[in-house]
């Protein structure tokens, strides 16, 4: 249509960086970041149903709040995985970089998976059920940077 | 149910890729167009519910502009944000107090005045995942592909025989958006690869559209022009997407059941005639058949395989051609309520197949169909 470039801004942005969460994730994740330091990966456990939350969450499915922390592996399991190249799709521009081998991993010890970036590894022989492993810095910096990649265990 | 409620009434815009119309004139021309089917006029409606999307918008009570356009001025009115057939429901449960005996039922949106894809990032836990930059609505739909072709051995093919039959089907749909005459597995199988297994062919396209639909009650339903009758439904929420198992679609399986024992359907692969489902990409089609109990468990695959849900197998799904054709967000799944009352009432036009007596509709909500509900409909 036309007349839709012609629609009138009101200049400025919706800069959703201003936006805050608040909620005890923050306090939660303090602590999970700090332990990131020591290359230690910690899970929060449900004392009702025993699920184990990675990164942790203040309330479970079934209505308790996990508040035990129990140190899980930073050695998982793949579940599923994709290779996402470089594309453009519905107003999406992905992938301006190389392509990415996204896994999702279930640690050792926890209950949820956490996804991450799966680094030094043949796309042949990437499958689910393989183990993985967190690829961690030398001196991890205790933020969310820590566990993003992975390499094959 | 205490009283019966059905569909009297029906409408949805062509669906588009740049509509050379406003929402606010996409919504007037469903409602009208309902309305005008139903038999109906605007005095007659009690309640309107829409459909749309604040973030979608761009902008907050996305209702707003939409009360004129959808008959609703000094009217009960109320929106969900979420996809229509929920809308649908909330419909339903007003038609059911007692308080009102015609409902006005609209879902819209517009694709092509923001970048339809890029919202799913925003769904994503803010604390993390949204950070880390690795989930969208498309990786986020491969890794659900991946999980469910891994668990019970899936095979690309058999995801792009969905795309294939449904954008063929797509043909006879004189409103949709994406139709490719003749479509092959080879030609899905050749289609620009997104996020493996994901292709273009067998991901929504961005849409513009609108679908509306009148819901009626008591005598007015059983005077009406026509009717589908609505006779069950079902709806569960499953937990966030790293917190649940891909490979399945548990919300889907348990609102199956729940409408099925409201419909008192006992098997349904024999019991329901025909289906409308919200495939946001085409393995969720197969892992829908197995949801909702037309396959066993895993069967996905070979149900499609053994041509049982095309326009001529013995329980045709999307003849429409399903989202996959064409998705207006927030109207997609209230367009398989329209479609699936179509097919009952004889009135689907070159895609209409013959005897439907009982038909299922089913709409989503969420990344990695989080949220699932699920209606059977009926004739007389
Ligand atoms: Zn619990």
């Amino acid at each position: 249509m036309e007349y839709k470039d012609e629609t009138t801004s009101i200049s400025g942005s919706w800069n959703l960086g201003q936006w805050h969460w608040k909620h005890e994730t923050a306090v939660l994740m303090q602590h999970f970041l700090a332990s990131l330091k020591d290359k230690k990966v910690l899970g929060l456990k449900c004392p009702e149903c025993g699920l184990v939350y990675c990164p942790p969450k203040p309330y479970c499915s079934c209505l308790s709040i996990p508040e035990e922390w129990v140190e899980i592996s930073d050695e998982g399991v793949v579940t599923t995985f994709t290779f996402s190249g470089s594309w453009s799709y519905g107003g999406m521009e992905e992938g301006a970089g190389t392509p990415r081998i996204i896994v999702g991993v279930m640690l050792d010890g926890s209950n949820t998976e956490m996804l991450s970036q799966l680094e030094d590894a043949d796309r042949d022989h990437v499958d689910v059920g393989m183990r993985v492993k967190v690829k961690w810095a030398d001196e991890p910096q205790g933020t969310i940077e820590d566990v993003m990649h992975s390499l094959p265990a | 149910m205490e009283r019966e409620v059905a569909i009297i009434g029906y409408a949805q815009t062509p669906y588009e890729e740049d509509a050379d119309a406003s929402r606010e004139i996409l919504v007037l021309r469903a409602a009208r167009e309902a309305l005008a089917s139903a038999g109906l006029s605007r005095d007659d409606i009690g309640t309107v519910i829409t459909a749309n999307n604040d973030y979608l918008d761009g902008r907050t009570i996305s209702n707003m502009r939409l009360v004129e356009p959808s008959g609703a001025c000094l009217k009960d009115e109320s929106k969900v944000e979420m996809d229509g057939a929920y809308a649908a429901l909330y419909a339903l449960m007003r038609l059911l107090s007692g308080f009102h005996d015609v409902a006005m039922v609209i879902g819209e949106s517009q694709a092509s005045v923001y970048p339809t894809y890029a919202p799913g990032v925003m769904t994503l836990d803010p604390t993390w995942d949204r950070q880390r930059g690795l989930l969208n609505e498309v990786s986020a739909a491969a890794l659900q592909a991946r999980s469910y072709m891994n668990t019970y051995g899936i095979s690309e093919e058999q995801i792009a025989a969905v795309a294939a039959k449904n954008l063929g089907n797509a043909v006879k749909n004189p409103l949709a958006l994406r139709a490719v005459p003749g479509a092959t597995v080879e030609q899905v199988m050749g289609s620009r690869m997104l996020c493996s297994p994901i292709r273009e062919m067998c991901a929504w396209p961005a849409t513009d559209g609108a679908c509306a639909i009148v819901l009626a009650a008591g005598d007015v339903a059983r005077k009406a022009n026509r009717a589908a009758w609505i006779r069950g439904v079902g709806f569960y929420h499953d937990s966030y997407l790293t917190e649940r198992p891909l490979d399945k679609m548990t919300s889907l399986k348990m609102a199956a059941d729940k409408c099925y024992a409201m419909a008192g359907i006992e098997h349904p692969e024999v019991e329901i005639d025909l289906a409308e489902i919200s495939e946001l990409f085409a393995h969720e089609e197969l892992m829908a058949y197995e949801a909702l109990g037309f396959c066993a468990e895993g069967k996905g695959g070979e149900f499609i395989d053994s041509g049982a849900t095309r326009m001529d197998g013995i329980l045709p799904v999307n003849p429409s051609g399903g989202v996959l054709a064409a998705n207006a967000v927030c109207a997609a799944g209230l367009a398989r309520l329209a479609e699936a009352a179509m097919q009952i009432t004889g009135e689907a036009g070159d895609h209409q197949v013959k005897g439907v007596k009982t038909a299922l509709a089913h709409g989503q909500t969420g990344l990695c169909a989080q949220e699932n509900i699920v209606y059977v409909l009926g004739g007389e």
